[in-house]
């Protein structure tokens, strides 16, 4: 028999609920109370002793569950726990379900002779019962309210919502918005779905209410977003934000999206309509487990997402990258990710069969709707009701079989189905979403399947064998192409061939100067199948290996074994080029599920990079050791992200001698005194480059954070994006004087980040005396080529004029007249 | 770094423990005004009940040694605190009696490993981390900075004097920090400006630490 402990800081409410339990066992489950701390002249608290007390009181080998209230409670049951005898420890459990409810639920269960986990279950779900009658979003009293009319010609469609959303979660208060003139709501306006849902439009008049600490600053805030066009003036929202249920197929012209996978292609489109798969719901052992299954799936998609959202941003407008925006803000949706997991605990399905169910009742509710605006984000949904469903099942389709030579048209594809594609047959790739982060671009890369992506709706609305061409490197796809233009395609793909042939026959020739002088030219990868990629090109070696994908899109952090196995795949791929490790990189705009973060009003100023791993030894030392093991017998450098001071990089040192000391005590073959080096990227470690020039084996000048810094500029904020430019005279001088200290210090230096891979930046960084450069994996060849140009007398010559102009125009304008 | 001559006894943990039953008297004031401000005005009083009732306990059951001595301040501290502090300063004594099990003397080395044992206690009963606006932000610096100093070769007096100066800058910072724990983090942004008094308490344990133990 189940035993149960109530803890309370109220003797008299723990004992007053031991009565209530008792009547919904029917006098069948042993129940304990352990209320205040028994201390007459100061009764309110609690008292690990009485808790552990009670819990030998009730004791039995079938287990027990003590509920507790709150605060001191819950660190008085496990300060009991650690007081009670280690074989009894294991059979307890706290339970942390609302302590009446919880109880009442639980206790109940018991009686019924429900078991441990069945009964943890039903505890945990104990306020879903109360919820119908006492709904959310009923008002407690003192709420603040005000309306407003939406006076933008849109309404709320998905840009300003996602906005709205984002303000609103800003406020502690709680917020809702009810639209008055269409009878929706009140809603969660910390909840994408149900602001969209309002269906609110031009003219509709919102109530706004909100209560709580902030309530009147969160009211004005969003009254006064709202009743200033939501944003945005009287026109069309731009490009994607456009009607976009059933755009006119184009006929003929040109589409452009992301490039994805460099080359040209001509052929007839297939499309392919992964949507159609039907999933059965299939029975679980451990919904738990199912349920972390589908956070991590959402958690990685959601990533993805955000990559998207980044590149639309550096590349088209905000206004498209804010369409991303909103679909990652679904992604993050309370309502939907609650609903979808209490369909896998309480109906004990499979993740995949519970999302496609929830995220399709979504979508057809926003089907539903009146405004176009709105309708149109069905699509968003189902777009992102795949991107989580690959990941959870792998596939999400059967390809169409190609019979001649064709160009596939998708909404997005999964590593595998890529995997699977024949070059012969597949001779490009049209997607309307994706990423040219995404795994899978990284393997249409490495069969060399041209491909671009982030195309839109439009391009599944022509009919299958129209004719296309596409560009990747262009980002491209023309419909229905002239002969005048197939004529300059093909001509284009004839030199790309050429120029192929010939990068493969100079490929694995160093890279140097016209003059001579040898530069390394190392590649920067995120995944393991991209370490061949970059010997392929030419790489030799990899100046940044970004561990964080190992971390990422999971629930919990990867063991040292998973670690270990992936540094060593890369290190062998590697074949004994030089491999630079950069330890975990997280915070900033990264978060992981777990870690707390907590609430940061500046991430990027806050907890982020060393500054993590430093606090959470077990995950550094976790990857330390992965990373030394790794190393043995192989040429494995360390790099550590976001240093500022001497002291955190002999903080990091003594860690990594720990971990020697400690895998040479367990006689675990190791890389003893591993080459350490630093990311520049923090002006602070700029300023002291010839300290830390001293200390470090090596350092490499991260030139995207190291741009933002220096000019306090945050390039995802459209507004003051264009100060973000690294040919800035502040950012270029600063890079000057980390080469110089490097060279003075005798010390490695190099480059990472894009600035690198610029070829108009070439001549001036070789001029500075840059003998590293680091850049992602297609960009190898061409950089090669580019640094093949230029000799160190006239690069020198070049970099003396761009440091004698004053505005980063100059500086561009002086380099491009160059080429 | 153990030097036998230099290292803390029994009866140097006993005097430790009976200046904390007066540094907790004597600022029984502050840490309740303190706690007023974020709290429930209770953790000056709970300290001083706590401590003087650690110093009744040693009195009449006196243990044979350091071990058993913290044993005993675990025991005493958990059942006569009441609040968070209890069962947080309780698991503190409670692993770092363990981490003195068969010694007589404490070198330079136990008295860190003490701290690191009992620190590492509070961390895991709490579950806070840095810049929750705990008592861990007194004593995680305090930690980092008695280990630098351990290994740096300092003696006891030397490892402590820079440990309570950690923990009285990590006291302070709390003062702009939001809670996100505890009673505190109710309050949200009003819990700024005001210094916690769970990192007080324990910057005066390291504090008392450091005067009683020079040796």
């Amino acid at each position: 028999m189940i035993g149960f402990v109530l803890v309370s800081h109220s003797a008299q409410l723990a004992e007053g609920l031991r009565e209530l339990a008792e009547q919904a066992a029917h006098g069948s489950v042993a129940i304990a109370a352990a209320g205040g701390t028994g201390d007459p002249t100061n009764p309110i608290g609690t008292d690990a002793y009485r808790v552990l007390q009670a819990i030998e009181a009730v004791y039995s080998e079938d287990g027990v569950l003590v509920f507790m209230d709150l605060g001191s409670a819950v660190l008085s049951a496990e300060t009991a726990l650690e007081l009670l005898a280690e074989d009894r420890r294991t059979r307890v459990r706290l339970c942390p379900a609302p302590l009446v409810e919880g109880t009442v639920a639980a206790v109940s269960q018991a009686a019924a002779g429900a078991g441990i986990d069945e009964i943890l279950r039903e505890a945990a779900n104990a306020l879903a019962a109360k919820a119908p009658q006492a709904d959310a979003t009923a008002e407690p009293p003192g709420a603040a309210e005000i309306v407003v009319a939406v006076p933008n010609r849109l309404g709320l469609h998905a840009r300003p919502a996602a906005q709205l959303v984002r303000l609103a979660r800003g406020y502690r208060a709680r917020v809702t918005l009810e639209n008055l003139t269409a009878h929706a709501g009140p809603a969660d306006a910390g909840s994408i779905s149900a602001v969209l849902g309002l269906g609110a439009r031009q003219g509709h008049r919102l109530r706004i209410r909100a209560w709580g600490n902030d309530a009147g600053d969160a009211l004005a805030a969003l009254a006064d977003f709202v009743a200033s066009g939501c944003g945005e003036g009287d026109e069309a929202p731009p490009g994607a934000a456009a009607p976009s249920p059933a755009p006119a197929p184009p006929l003929a012209g040109r589409l452009t999206g992301i490039p994805a996978s460099a080359g040209v292609a001509i052929g007839p489109l297939v499309r392919y309509r992964p949507s159609a798969v039907h999933l059965s719901a299939r029975t679980v052992e451990d919904p738990e487990a199912e349920r972390q299954r589908l956070l991590a799936a959402v958690a990685g998609a959601r990533d993805e997402t955000r990559g998207l959202d980044e590149w639309s941003l550096a590349h088209a407008g905000a206004g498209e990258a804010a369409i991303f925006g909103a679909q990652s803000l679904l992604l993050e949706d309370p309502p939907l990710i609650s609903a979808v997991s209490h369909a896998i605990l309480d109906g004990r399905v499979d993740a995949a069969f519970a999302w496609q169910q929830e995220t399709r009742r979504l979508a057809d509710r926003l089907a539903a709707l009146d405004d176009p605006y709105l309708r149109a984000r069905a699509a968003d949904v189902t777009d992102l009701a795949l991107r989580v469903l690959r990941r959870l099942t792998g596939v999400a389709g059967v390809l169409p079989e190609l019979r001649e030579p064709s160009i596939l048209a998708a909404p997005d594809l999964a590593p595998a189905e890529v995997q699977d594609l024949d070059p012969a047959r597949c001779l490009g790739l049209c997607l309307e979403s994706g990423s040219p982060l995404a795994h899978s671009m990284i393997m249409a890369r490495a069969k060399g399947i041209p491909a671009v992506v982030g195309l839109g709706p439009a391009i599944s609305a022509l009919a299958d064998g129209t004719n296309v061409a596409i560009d990747g490197e262009q980002a491209a796809v023309w419909i229905s192409p002239t002969a005048a233009e197939i004529e300059e395609l093909e001509d284009r793909r004839e030199r790309r061939v050429a120029a192929l042939r010939q990068a493969a026959a100079e490929r694995h020739r160093p890279a140097a100067t016209r003059d001579g002088r040898r530069i390394r030219l190392v590649a920067n990868i995120s995944a393991v199948a991209e370490a061949a990629e970059a010997v392929e090109r030419g790489a030799e070696g990899v100046g940044v290996l970004r561990t964080e994908f190992l971390f990422m899109g999971r629930a919990n952090a990867p063991g040292e074994d998973e670690q270990l196995s992936a540094y060593r795949a890369i290190a062998a791929s590697l074949a004994g080029r030089p491999l630079v490790v950069r330890t975990l990189d997280i915070g900033g705009d990264k978060g992981l599920p777990y870690i707390d973060f907590g609430a940061e009003t500046n991430p990027f100023l806050g907890w982020r990079g060393i500054r993590v791993t430093l606090r959470r030894r077990d995950l550094f030392r976790t990857q330390l050791r992965a990373i030394l093991r790794a190393g043995a017998g192989q040429q494995i450098r360390l790099l550590l992200p976001m240093i500022t001071s001497l002291d955190e990089l002999r903080e990091a040192k003594s860690r990594v001698a720990e971990v020697e000391a400690e895998l040479e005590a367990e006689n675990l073959p190791c890389h003893r005194h591993m080459k350490i080096g630093v990311m520049i990227e923090a002006p602070a470690a700029a300023a002291v480059a010839e300290q830390l020039a001293r200390e470090a084996d090596f350092m490499s000048i991260g030139t995207n954070d190291l741009t933002q810094y220096v000019m306090a500029a945050d390039r995802t904020n459209a507004r003051v994006a264009a100060l973000a430019d690294p040919f800035q005279p502040a950012v270029l001088r600063t890079i000057r004087q980390v080469i110089g200290a490097a060279r003075q210090a005798g010390t490695d230096v190099a480059l990472c980040g894009e600035l690198a891979a610029d070829p108009v930046a070439t001549p001036l960084l070789l001029g500075l005396g840059l003998e590293e450069f680091s850049v992602s994996v297609p960009l190898i060849p061409e950089l090669k080529r580019a640094i093949a140009q230029w000799t160190l007398p006239e690069a020198e010559a070049i970099a003396g004029k761009a440091f004698g102009l004053d505005s980063c125009h100059a500086v561009r304008r002086l380099l491009s007249s160059h080429r | 770094m153990g030097d036998l001559n230099v290292a803390v006894t029994r009866e140097g943990v006993l005097r430790w423990l009976a200046v904390l039953a007066q540094v907790f008297a004597g600022n029984r004031e502050q840490l309740t005004d303190l706690d007023r401000a974020i709290g429930d005005a209770d953790h000056g009083i709970n300290m001083e009940r706590g401590f003087s009732a650690v110093q009744a306990e040693l009195a009449a059951n006196p243990p044979a040694d350091i071990r058993a001595i913290f044993q005993s301040v675990a025991a005493t501290l958990i059942r006569s605190v009441g609040g968070a502090a209890g069962p947080l300063y309780g698991t503190f004594f409670l692993r770092a009696a363990a981490a003195c099990a068969g010694k007589t003397a404490l070198g330079a080395a136990d008295v860190v490993a003490l701290f690191q044992a009992g620190i590492g206690g509070v961390q895991q009963r709490g579950k806070a981390e840095p810049g929750d606006k705990t008592m861990l932000d007194a004593l995680l610096p305090a930690l980092d900075a008695m280990r630098a100093a351990e290994q740096g070769g300092s003696d006891i007096a030397g490892i402590l004097d820079r440990g309570a100066a950690a923990a009285e800058a990590g006291m302070l910072a709390t003062i702009p920090m939001q809670a996100r724990k505890g009673r505190a983090s109710y309050l949200g942004e009003r819990s700024i400006g005001h210094q916690d008094p769970g990192a007080t308490s324990s910057c005066l344990l390291l504090q008392a630490a450091a005067r009683t133990w020079r040796l």
